[in-house]
């Protein structure tokens, strides 16, 4: 066998197979997106933080008043 | 992102994995340790998309390849840990499933292949590197020479120093 068959043959080896190709690329694309920077998790936390401090300093009478079948009375 | 910017990165992956594997391949001897930092380029790629979706084709191969030679310097600060892969790679090698027809024919194709393997993993970096951009990674001579900011001769001369240093190794016609 000569050294370019035996070259070719390296190669073929050497190079990903399509499937493993396939498998970095999906591996990267599944990874969070671009664009979302690294404070938006500590945005989203924060805006829910406030909605439960909101929600527990209701007076006893507002939270009930926010009840399904709330008359009123 | 956007489905056009995902777009603009699978083209720019399907263009440019084999040629990327193939110079991380050159630059660590070692396929796997490759292929993890393939991974990592087009992670950067994705992340950074900004940085090269409005650039020209030959400057997104560049901004690629810049990204790729500085993983590689960072790798070779962990030298130790990929060549203890290597080492398991190269035990590994004479084992991995070759392509010949008949047990005999497959067995011999195999151990000639993992003898030249062990000859390229010998060679120097440089020479390594522009051999497996042209055979693993499919590049002409003049396309090595822009990857690596060599002159196409200068390319030509490597690759035929190469091919004779792995001739000696393995008994072979150059």
């Amino acid at each position: 066998m000569s050294l370019d068959d035996l070259l070719d043959e390296w190669g073929t080896r050497s190079r990903l197979t399509a499937r493993e190709a396939e498998a970095v690329r999906a591996a990267v694309v599944a990874t969070r997106q671009p664009g979302l920077d690294a404070g938006w998790w500590n945005d989203l936390m924060g805006q829910v933080s406030a909605s439960v401090i909101r929600a527990t300093v209701l007076p006893d009478r507002a939270r009930l008043a926010l009840q399904p079948g709330w008359s009123g009375a | 992102m956007s489905g056009d910017a995902e777009h603009d990165f699978n083209r720019l992956y399907e263009e440019q994995q084999r040629a990327v594997h193939a110079y991380l391949l050159g630059r660590t001897g070692d396929r796997e340790a490759a292929r993890d930092l393939l991974q990592e380029v087009f992670l950067r790629a994705w992340r950074h998309a900004g940085s090269w979706r409005d650039l020209p084709a030959d400057r997104q191969r560049a901004w690629v390849f810049a990204v790729a030679r500085n993983l590689v310097i960072d790798t070779h600060r962990t030298r130790a840990s990929v060549e203890a892969a290597r080492a398991a790679l190269e035990r590994d090698a004479v084992a991995a499933a070759p392509a010949a027809e008949g047990p005999e024919a497959r067995a011999e194709l195999g151990e000639r292949v993992a003898q030249l393997d062990r000859a390229i993993r010998g060679l120097p970096e440089k020479l390594r590197t522009v051999l497996s951009l042209h055979v693993a990674g499919g590049l002409t001579s003049a396309q090595v020479g822009e990857v690596l900011g060599e002159p196409a001769g200068t390319v030509r001369y490597q690759l035929s120093q190469a091919r004779r240093q792995l001739a000696a190794a393995i008994g072979a016609e150059p």
